[in-house]
């Protein structure tokens, strides 16, 4: 039980298995890489499972929210410094893909699109994801990110135009 | 035009994908969009672009989750949750906004998305008179009258495959009239680097899009035989719900209608 709001995650444990899946993506457009991610996405769950949650939480923000305070308060750091020594982690592995023929395209372009994706900045990554993937209105975006609704919609734009030219450069 | 102008336009583009211009904006976006094709190919590049980097996220979804966090929410293995979409593999359109129009497999996100946008942005764009205008977008209201994709709906022959100007291949698979009393078309189009499967029905004497599905790019090497593809099974659903109890066209129906236009004598 948790002190401060007396409400748990436990209580609400299968809405936050439901989201799992949505903590992982928006972990991913962060950190870059999908063991990271994994990382993130744990703390997330454990300081969720510590601090409980607000009454008035929607339950898929308030998370987002902690994982991005998260990452950028005390994760973040950690790994630059660790990345400074490794060889570094794709933005994806072991995606499965379609057979045959089919599949050879698919992972080629896939592959491309992961390497832009890797190479543009996390802020627009992450706005990305958010907006794109997850659903989210700008207004949400920006709540989660704590940035102006003007920020998320420059920051798409720029993300979207800079995948958009080199990924046709790379045609 | 200037780096700034590009800038704002490609910020409004961006909200147009995602719903979240005013009515105005988006009525005169719309209006541009109509007149200027290098705007509407844009939009056409930067949507395909949203929809690959959905490829990346959501390909995510299909490595299980670590055991480590199912563990501290006490689920055991066998419970790994998987995202799933209850959206289904077929895109509908609504009467503005893009947000998440387009569904494909998860693992032919990237690749399909990205060819399907330059294959509409193709047989939308290419036109027999290089100087005429031409309403550009696939998601605007109408495909546009001088487009390769209207000439193809207007008198194409259902099971014969077409290659078009703009060197795809367009297939007519199935007509019928739907519950409203409307023309519509099954139709597919393909080259080598994607393809798609569509629904488009015809009324107040212009085609509309009602449904597609992207699939599968052609075997490299080869050019696209279009007559193998089967219909591809989400597809069906939108077709099943517009034609409601009624029946395919008959050769002998469909080409008595391409003779007039698609208006019915009868009607």
């Amino acid at each position: 039980m948790n002190k401060r709001t007396g409400h748990t995650v436990s209580d609400r444990r299968p809405e936050v298995i439901a989201i799992l899946p949505n903590i992982r993506r928006f972990a991913l457009s962060l950190t870059g890489s999908m063991a990271d991610a994994d990382d993130l996405m744990q703390a997330t769950v454990e300081r969720m499972l510590d601090r409980g949650l607000p009454d008035d939480a929607a339950l898929l923000p308030y998370t987002l929210k902690t994982c991005r305070n998260l990452w950028i308060d005390e994760i973040r750091s950690q790994k630059v410094r660790q990345a400074a020594t490794s060889s570094g982690d794709p933005l994806l592995s072991g995606s499965t893909t379609a057979c045959g023929e089919q599949q050879a395209l698919g992972e080629i372009s896939l592959r491309e699109v992961q390497a832009v994706l890797e190479s543009m900045p996390e802020d627009q990554r992450a706005v990305l994801e958010l907006v794109a993937v997850e659903g989210f209105s700008y207004r949400q975006a920006a709540e989660v990110l704590d940035i102006p609704i003007g920020t998320v919609m420059s920051r798409l734009a720029r993300g979207r135009t800079t995948l958009a030219e080199r990924l046709k450069m790379n045609d | 035009m200037s780096g700034q102008a590009d800038a704002n336009d490609d910020a409004i583009l961006s909200a147009y994908l995602d719903d979240e211009l005013a009515l105005d904006d988006a009525r005169r976006l719309k209006d541009r969009l109509a007149r200027e094709p290098a705007l509407a190919l844009r939009l056409e590049q930067m949507q395909s672009a949203n929809l690959a980097a959905r490829g990346v996220f959501e390909a995510a979804d299909d490595l299980p989750l670590p055991q480590s966090v199912l563990d501290l929410l006490n689920e055991n293995g066998a419970d790994n949750p998987r995202a799933t979409s209850d959206e289904g593999n077929v895109a509908r359109f609504p009467a503005r906004g893009l947000q998440r129009y387009f569904q494909t497999p998860v693992a032919m996100a990237a690749s399909v998305a990205l060819a399907a946008g330059f294959l509409a942005g193709d047989v939308l764009h290419r036109t027999q008179d290089a100087d005429a205008p031409v309403a550009p977008s696939l998601y605007a209201d109408a495909i546009p009258q001088r487009s390769e994709l209207h000439d193809l709906l207007e008198t194409g022959v259902s099971g014969t495959p077409r290659v078009l100007p703009s060197g795809a291949s367009g297939r007519l698979m199935l007509s019928f009239e739907n519950r409203d009393g409307d023309w519509c078309r099954q139709f597919e189009l393909a080259q080598k680097t994607g393809s798609m499967q569509a629904l488009a029905c015809r009324r107040n004497d212009a085609w509309h899009m009602e449904a597609l599905v992207y699939g599968a790019p052609v075997p490299a090497g080869g050019s696209y035989q279009a007559a193998a593809s089967d219909s591809l099974p989400a597809l069906d659903t939108a077709v099943d719900e517009q034609i409601g109890t009624g029946e395919a066209l008959d050769l002998e129906e469909e080409s008595r209608l391409i003779s007039n236009g698609w208006r019915d004598p009868d009607k």
